[in-house]
């Protein structure tokens, strides 16, 4: 019987290859970026050059949509497409014909610095055990069903025959609590909206599993309950194999369970909630203490995870917090944020990755093999 | 003097030599007597097919939509896929009776019956789809506006799936409300004819009390108006509104503006192409070949090019503008549907509609009944492609890499679809045999114009001269006056 | 409703029917009414019918449809249960405008069919007498009543020399019933012993 104390050892073997294949569960199939402005990396000597390259690259896309130009009488037409202090904010308000919700108390936001991440997935872990995110098994992972409300997408740069001098980048990807969330539109039970605080919330209860919202989402982080992981629905023990209850209908199992945190039930979409638990938790807290809420007070989990403090959290409208800090003040110059040309208006910004490498392999297709065969 | 003229460039509608007891009789006397052997067949197998599909909707119901190859990354696939289609085919039928009533088009009067039953059942099939596609489908009441205690809380309007639930809902009622109301005469033709007390009781039941009053039948137009009226913008907004699902979203090979028309145009194509399918059967056995002639097939095959170029020019308009715009997600988008690992789904649907649909401009093709038959079925192989094709492989591969997948569908996926062909044949078989297939009043109202052995008593009319018209026209109108005089 | 007596007369063609029905009321005799297997044009004029309302009746439920949808959503939208979807505003008016047509359509059909329905008096279950069985297959048959005054046989003479290919006097109710047949076989006895 093996109980992780004993031991085995044979020195009769042979190593041979055989013809046969055996199936491994990968979660990411496509290890090339595309060189897509997704993700933004500089080598330390490029930015250094040119501290607003980022800001350059990104008022090309969002730039001409932050002005109105019928309206700017007598003023010529900005030559030089930046992002500037304001350039955010008139792009939220004039990118759309719609009028604008504003968020006058706090406004949830996080940032992620590219150039921090390992990649070491301590963030998903955290995550998953915050927030009783349901472990699938290797079957429904190759079928691409996995629950994790925080990924790391890792991208491979360079040739292929030279492994050794591969560029390796890692996003983490996780809800972006966007403003003008593709989500919330078509729900048609109304099972999402956004809160007051800029939180995109679901409605566990109130979904009946339509899948609409998870196609919308250009991020792809939305998670559908395929099968009854939790045993939380009305179909009794259809999860359990070998004829004994197991995974989370084992009644000793589920004492991994948080019980801050709803389990889902089979057929209902979820999704990173910023630990909303944990903000609940936080703001009782002050109002109990009869004072606001004091940056740094409360931690999502992935933060709270993560050895490199990559993973910054706070409220954007408390003008001394550290979030607010970094994207208006200390690191505006590496901020971006994913498909914002969408006009999303991600609460999530990231941090762009500066190298201590001659060149960047992953735009430049004479470089990058994976982007060459587009593997 | 009462002229019932058509011109000889019009084919005639009914061939033969038909009288108004005659077109009744041909059209019921297969619902009074017993099926044939094909009857039996084909509804055994029909069944079958239904009960495979009843179990493989049960699986996925006890099981979970787990044990579907639809995943985090490709939502929607087979299902949705299949769900457009029906959607599609359903609106030729619609199309048929309404707005070729609108364009005053006489040979509707063949098609109309059987297409509008076409439509009721596709469209029965359709709402399978977004029913049995929901993860909880025990709550999926939810998206009705019911008052309700938990707020009450209601659905979402700005939500294209609910445009979908409103807009299928209403085009399925009108549909039948259009459907049966041009039913209630022939009922009562069956009715009046019944020889047993079961089919009196029955028809008699399903023909409201109808009797045919003059007054009956000016209101009975004007709801046909109406109803037509009504039924075209329906056409025409139905699928633009299943296009929305797709049109609203943020992904590329989604987003674009092109769809509503697209839909619209691909819905009447793959539409006529299941009514020839249908019609092209149902005429044989039923020996219906009279007033279903070669001029009605040749006619849906017309508007089936029309509609197939239509669909091809959008096609290549999206290739443009997917090339036009310089915008790298659409770009990516296009270029991984021409190449990428679904490359073959693409290159089916573009042979099955832009090329194929072409050969029709050969006339000798239009009016050859087996190529008419085999070119139905490509049409909607290629269609059932083309939703395929917008659906999976935009979102197979859309924004960020990191979660490009795959998608292959499985038995309860592929199940589904076959239990929803046979229910779509066990409802089109009850119909061809408790039904009359075609509208008997509206054929009796074109015989005398558009009847073969009428058009031909006409010919003495086609070679007089002006003058002996005007004559024969002027006695007339004499002998009516020299009556009123004599009255007074 | 009550059991009247009807004088019958049946054509075989439209081109003869219109003269009659002509002949018929010049005459002075009042048609109960003319049933045909399909929709005669001109027929409702040549008796004496004023036009429909049907489709007028059919714009104000469409009416009604739009006033529903908008007024409903906008109340559930702005006072209701306001909630944020996509941060879009509180009154998004062009989301709703395909659930708006739809409620139009669907309001101004259901409502033209039921209207429809209580006009001719059809509903499923109702019965009305049959004058002639084949007045739904290829007869045009015109009932004319025959009150105290009127001689039997000199209506039916005329109406033979209006061109009649057959004609008869039946005993009928004159207008619905709910229920069976049951009530049609007793006009048979009725009729068999008039004849």
């Amino acid at each position: 019987m093996f109980n992780g104390q004993t031991f085995e050892s044979h020195h009769d073997v042979t190593i041979a290859g055989t013809n046969e294949f055996y199936e491994i569960a990968i979660t990411q199939t496509h290890n090339s970026y595309e060189a897509r402005p997704i993700l933004h990396e500089f080598t330390l000597e490029e930015f250094e050059k040119d501290p607003k390259i980022l800001l350059k690259e990104r008022g090309n896309e969002i730039a001409e949509f932050a002005e109105i130009p019928w309206l700017e009488e007598g003023k010529e037409a900005e030559t030089e497409k930046i992002v500037g202090p304001n350039t955010e904010e008139e792009y939220r308000i004039n990118g759309t014909l719609y009028p604008n919700h504003p968020y006058e108390g706090i406004k949830w936001g996080m940032s992620i610095d590219l150039s921090t991440c390992i990649g070491c997935g301590a963030c998903v872990v955290g995550c998953m055990a915050e927030n009783n995110v349901s472990v699938v098994g290797k079957e429904h992972v190759m079928k691409s069903h996995e629950m994790h409300w925080i990924r790391i997408d890792r991208y491979f740069s360079g040739k292929i025959e030279e492994p050794d001098t591969i560029q390796t980048i890692f996003q983490p990807m996780l809800c972006q609590h966007c403003d003008n969330a593709p989500c919330e539109n078509v729900c048609p039970v109304s099972a999402t909206n956004h809160s007051t605080e800029g939180l995109n919330q679901m409605a566990y209860n109130r979904c009946i599993g339509t899948k609409y919202c998870a196609n919308n989402c250009p991020y792809k982080v939305r998670h559908f309950n395929w099968m009854d992981w939790n045993g939380a629905d009305a179909f009794a023990d259809n999860q359990f194999e070998d004829y004994r209850r197991d995974d989370l209908n084992d009644d000793l199992t589920r004492m991994v369970l948080n019980p801050d945190v709803t389990v889902r039930s089979r057929g209902v979409m979820e999704k990173c909630s910023f630990c909303v638990q944990r903000l609940q938790e936080g703001k009782l807290a002050a109002k109990k203490a009869g004072r606001p809420v004091k940056d740094g007070e409360i931690r999502t989990a992935c933060q709270q995870a993560c050895p490199t403090d990559a993973i910054t959290f706070g409220n954007v409208n408390d003008r001394g917090s550290e979030i607010a800090k970094l994207r208006k003040d200390e690191q505006m110059e590496r901020t971006f944020y994913v498909l914002e040309h969408i006009h999303t208006l991600p609460n999530i910004n990231y941090l762009a990755k500066i190298r201590n490498a001659d060149e960047i392999k992953g735009i430049d297709e004479k470089k990058d093999d994976f982007l060459k065969y587009h593997i | 003097m009462h002229i019932k003229y058509e011109s000889f460039v019009r084919e005639p509608l009914v061939d033969g030599n038909k009288t108004y007891h005659q077109v009744s009789e041909d059209i019921i006397r297969p619902i009074e007597g017993k099926p044939g052997r094909m009857w039996y067949v084909g509804f055994f197998f029909s069944i079958i097919l239904l009960c495979f599909g009843i179990f493989s909707v049960s699986w996925s119901v006890y099981w979970g939509l787990g044990t579907w190859g639809v995943n985090r990354t490709v939502g929607w696939g087979w299902d949705i896929t299949n769900f457009v289609w029906w959607i599609g085919i359903g609106h030729a039928g619609t199309l048929i009776s309404a707005i070729l009533l609108l364009f005053r088009q006489g040979w509707r009067t063949g098609v109309n019956r059987a297409a509008e039953a076409m439509t009721i059942f596709a469209v029965m099939c359709a709402g399978q789809f977004p029913i049995w596609h929901m993860g909880r489908v025990w709550d999926g009441f939810w998206v009705l506006p019911l008052p309700n205690s938990r707020g009450p809380l209601w659905p979402n309007f700005d939500s294209p799936l609910l445009w979908d639930v409103f807009a299928i809902s209403t085009y399925f009622t009108v549909s039948l409300l259009f459907w049966y109301s041009g039913l209630v005469p022939d009922f009562s033709l069956i009715r009046d004819r019944a020889k047993t007390k079961l089919r009196k009781m029955l028809y008699g039941f399903a023909s409201f009390g109808w009797t045919g009053t003059a007054k009956n039948w000016q209101r009975m137009e004007a709801l046909a108006l109406v109803l037509a009226g009504l039924s075209t913008p329906l056409v025409l907004s139905v699928h633009t509104i299943v296009s929305f699902d797709f049109a609203t979203s943020v992904i590329p090979g989604w987003h674009t503006t092109i769809f509503p028309p697209y839909f619209v145009a691909g819905a009447v194509f793959s539409g006529f192409a299941m009514v020839n399918t249908l019609l092209v059967i149902t005429r044989k056995i039923l020996h219906l070949e009279e007033y279903i002639t070669i001029g009605h097939l040749e006619a849906m095959n017309k508007i089936i090019v029309l509609t197939g170029s239509i669909v091809g020019v959008a096609y290549l308009t999206e290739l443009f503008i997917s090339w036009y715009s310089q915008n790298w997600g659409e770009m990516a988008a296009f270029q991984w549907r021409i190449m990428g690992p679904y490359w073959w789904s693409y290159w089916a649907m573009m042979t099955c509609n832009v090329v194929s649909p072409q050969l029709f401009w050969v006339k000798k093709l239009r009016r050859n009944i087996p190529f008419t038959f085999v070119m139905s079925i490509v049409v909607n192989i290629g269609m059932w492609f083309e939703r395929f094709v917008i659906i999976v492989t935009s979102t197979y591969r859309d924004w960020v890499p990191g979660s490009w997948s795959y998608y292959s569908p499985t038995w309860p996926e592929v199940g589904f679809y076959l239990g929803t062909f046979g229910l779509f044949f066990t409802l089109y078989f009850l119909f061809a045999k408790y039904f009359p297939v075609i509208a008997v009043a509206e054929i009796k109202f074109v015989l005398k114009t558009s009847g073969d052995n009428y058009k031909r008593d006409m010919e003495r009319i086609e070679v007089q001269s002006a003058e002996e018209f005007q004559h024969e026209l002027d006695a007339h109108h004499d002998e009516d006056h020299h009556e009123e005089a004599a009255h007074h | 409703m009550a059991i009247k007596k009807f004088a019958v007369a049946a054509y075989d063609d439209e081109a003869v029917l219109f003269p009659a029905v002509k002949k018929v009321r010049k005459s002075g005799y009042k048609i109960h009414d003319v049933y045909t297997p399909f929709a005669v044009h001109g027929l409702d004029v040549a008796l004496g019918h004023k036009d429909t309302d049907l489709h007028i009746a059919g714009f104000i439920y469409g009416l009604c449809g739009t006033s529903t949808a908008v007024g409903f959503i906008s109340w559930i939208y702005t006072s209701d249960w306001p909630i944020v979807y996509g941060g879009k505003p509180h009154f998004a008016l062009p989301a709703w405008i395909p659930i708006t047509f739809e409620l139009t359509v669907l309001f101004a059909a259901v409502g033209m069919v039921l209207s429809f329905c209580y006009l001719n008096q059809i509903m499923p279950g109702v019965k009305k007498h049959v004058f002639h069985p084949r007045q739904s297959d290829d007869l045009f048959v015109m009932a004319i009543e025959i009150n105290s005054h009127m001689s039997e046989s000199e209506v039916i003479a005329f109406l033979k020399s209006t061109g009649a290919v057959e004609t008869n006097v039946q005993m009928a109710e004159e207008g619905w019933w709910y229920g069976r047949w049951d009530k049609e076989e007793e006009y048979e006895k009725l009729n068999s012993s008039v004849a």
